[in-house]
């Protein structure tokens, strides 16, 4: 079971890049559990055409202890097991702390030795704030933390301080730093700024997302562009980037020793 | 007696015992308030209590508030006996800004300091709030000391049981060396036939815990079929020897619970190996003894807080274990059990599973109310002895050996005081005869994780008569 974790600024496009990539793992036969972790809930909507799942929190509030693993867990788009943490309403209550409850929870519940996902996907709010944010990177979740970022100075510093946040917990033996996922959004010297980014914190670009429209227009499909547009070049794009996420993390495709490294 | 002075400035002058609070409330309210109880003992306190006489070094990483209650109002031993236990003082600023390092960098030097065996780090309510990640916290100390750092996930929501039965689990996987050499379960083929019986045993063999032989054999010659006493078995390498495993303060204060328990084991012809984990001497000494606990031929449980550690031995070491506690007639149903694991290594069937505890069938309701085992040991004597029909009620968590038993788990004052009012007879810690009714018959039975030391004068001795008095 290999788990990563994907972090970024607010509404740079973690969400859908971790649907994409969810859905090409799974068409390679992968087992795969994505986990949003953020109060909104919405990291597996294009996933499940847009229906809401259920989050862990709420369950919890209405159910306690009593609540069923297979209520957690929702299936979507080629069986992808599509999870959401959930959290308080804005402004109120403590998100850091919703998030570790909701991932003891899955443990607790045995999601993990249940279902057995080849890979594990969380994909987490905006920058790590406090410790609850950094729950999917602490020992014992992923071994991997991505980092999507474009060439926006608001999205470098966000990239900047959770690979800072990476490197001080290395003493933790906490996830390591997987590389940087560009999703560009067509700035002047994108390029330039994100290599430079990568440079400055001993990383490498592991992908490159063109910006499509076609990812707007499936978004209107509440769909991922691997189903609504599986022949489009966008859809290349983000096949590329899964292998290159797989050989990173040490992702195997299942069946006899096949292997996409 | 009900108590008048309570009565009087809690419950109004009129009403009676067992007629509930005054006042308007809503169901999950009523069932979530406590207004004439206590609570028991916290986890954090548990573990401390486990792991008190072990040689560790504790730290409770809270800002020394409601856990200060530890050593004023949980440990027994804390004026009498040393230990190496620890609150951290966490402040506003270091949780608001995750100065783990100070509590680290604290540690590590107290530790340097005073070399403790191991080093364990409990959680209480606000670093679990805070999320503080003790397992990375416990890494960084064992790394920079070179000490075992062990991380309990305490929350102070839970009860002792919790907390001590993790702490001596972790005990049995952590302290308890894998053996040396020789047979250390006494399977069926490891038993001489030529040897058993009590004039095999070889003094020479005998260490301090060993038996002494002029006390043996004084009770229930013909209890067991063959004419020899149970007890007087013996392995190939001697008399069977015994892990005492779930003795704390908490469940067994500091009065001849302890002593009692080992002339009982003693007196039967075993040989005690070890005890989790109270002492009568150098912490050292508990630690070496409880070290070589995988050397035992069975376990005997005598609290919940024993059974997690009497999984792990049997799990680490195929030591089979035996859950009760043996109060008046259930003693040589016990000692068979015991005799039984020893000679078979098999744990067998629960003592109490199957045991009708409360049926109907006699005119008075009768009620004891306490942790579990030592409740369903002295039902179960009181049973033996004529005395039917006690029900068993556990206002703790119920380990899961124990989820077969008649035990109704109720941990709610409403729903107890429910109950309650139709009780005849009620055996239970004297606070909870704030909620018995006037008329019913209460038998004091305080218990330290209970109400402290308020009544600890009075803790009986449960291998005394105390049992008698349910008859």
């Amino acid at each position: 079971m290999k788990k990563i974790a994907v972090y970024g600024k607010g509404g740079i496009g973690k969400s859908t890049t971790i649907s994409n990539v969810a859905a090409v793992m799974a068409g390679q036969g992968l087992k795969v559990m994505q986990i949003g972790c953020d109060p909104k809930a919405d990291s597996t909507a294009l996933l499940r055409h847009g229906k809401p799942v259920e989050t862990i929190l709420n369950l919890t509030r209405q159910k306690g202890k009593k609540l069923a693993l297979e209520e957690m867990v929702t299936p979507g788009f080629r069986g992808v097991l599509c999870v959401e943490a959930g959290g308080p309403p804005p402004g109120l209550g403590c998100a850091g702390r919703g998030i570790i409850a909701a991932l003891e929870m899955l443990k607790e519940k045995g999601a993990y030795e249940r279902y057995q996902p080849d890979v594990i996907i969380y994909d987490v709010l905006g920058d790590v704030v406090c410790g609850g944010f950094s729950m999917p990177m602490r020992n014992g979740y992923a071994d991997q933390v991505f980092v999507v970022t474009s060439g926006e100075n608001m999205s470098i510093y966000a990239a900047a301080n959770i690979a800072m946040a990476v490197e001080n917990f290395k003493r933790r033996d906490y996830a390591k730093l997987g590389g940087l996922i560009l999703n560009r959004r067509d700035v002047k010297d994108e390029d330039k700024k994100v290599r430079q980014l990568a440079e400055d914190i001993r990383s490498r670009i592991v992908g490159d997302l063109p910006r499509s429209g076609l990812v707007a227009e499936a978004e209107d499909l509440a769909m991922t562009v691997v189903e609504a547009f599986p022949d489009s070049s966008m859809a290349r794009d983000y096949e590329k980037l899964t292998l290159e996420i797989e050989r990173v993390s040490g992702i195997d495709w299942p069946g006899d020793g096949q292997t996409n490294r | 007696m009900i108590d008048e002075t309570y009565k009087k400035e809690n419950m109004g002058q009129d009403r009676p015992a067992g007629a509930g609070p005054d006042f308007e409330v809503s169901d999950q309210a009523r069932r979530q308030a406590h207004a004439f109880l206590s609570n028991y003992t916290s986890d954090v306190s548990g573990v401390c209590s486990a792991l008190y006489e072990l040689g560790g070094m504790v730290v409770m990483h809270d800002p020394s508030g409601c856990n200060s209650t530890y050593n004023t109002h949980d440990e027994p031993r804390w004026y009498d006996k040393d230990s190496l236990i620890f609150i951290s003082g966490l402040s506003q600023i270091d949780a608001i800004m995750g100065n783990d390092d100070k509590l680290i960098d604290d540690i590590v030097r107290a530790a340097r300091d005073l070399k403790p065996a191991f080093i364990a780090l409990v959680r209480t309510p606000i670093p679990m709030m805070t999320g503080t990640d003790f397992d990375a916290i416990a890494r960084i100390v064992e790394l920079e000391t070179g000490i075992p750092t062990w991380y309990f996930p305490t929350s102070g929501m839970n009860s002792y049981i919790i907390g001590a039965g993790t702490a001596l689990e972790k005990v049995a996987s952590c302290l308890v060396e894998e053996k040396a050499a020789g047979p250390a379960k006494a399977g069926k083929e490891e038993i001489d036939p030529a040897k058993v019986g009590r004039e095999e045993i070889d003094p020479s063999r005998a260490g301090k815990e060993e038996i002494d032989s002029s006390r043996a054999g004084r009770e229930d010659d013909e209890a067991w079929g063959s004419g020899r006493q149970p007890g007087q078995f013996l392995s190939a390498s001697g008399p069977f020897r015994v892990n005492l495993l779930g003795l704390t303060p908490l469940d067994f204060s500091v009065g001849s619970g302890r002593a009692s328990l080992l002339a009982w084991l003693r007196d039967h012809g075993f040989i005690v190996q070890s005890v989790f984990a109270m002492g009568d001497g150098e912490a050292g000494d508990l630690r070496r003894q409880i070290g070589s606990a995988g050397l035992a031929h069975a376990s005997l449980v005598v609290s919940s807080v024993g059974l997690p550690a009497a999984r792990v031995l049997e799990k680490r070491f195929g030591i089979p274990y035996v859950t009760g506690l043996p109060c008046g007639q259930f003693g040589p149903e016990l000692l068979r059990a015991l005799t039984e694991a020893c000679m078979t290594g098999s744990s067998g069937k629960s003592l109490f599973a199957g045991q009708e505890n409360g049926s109907v069938s006699g005119s008075e309701r009768k009620f004891i109310i306490g942790e579990p085992v030592e409740a369903l040991s002295l039902a179960r004597a009181a049973d033996l002895a004529g005395g039917r029909d006690w029900q068993v009620i556990c206002p703790l968590e119920l380990d899961r050996d124990l989820e077969s038993c008649d035990c109704l788990q109720i941990s709610s004052e409403a729903d107890l005081m429910e109950i309650l009012k139709e009780g005849d007879r009620i055996v239970a810690d004297p606070i909870y005869r704030r909620i018995c009714p006037e008329r019913a018959e209460f038998i004091s039975w305080p218990h330290e994780a209970y109400s402290g030391r308020i009544y600890r004068r009075q803790i009986p001795d449960l291998l005394s008569d105390f049992w008698s008095r349910l008859l």
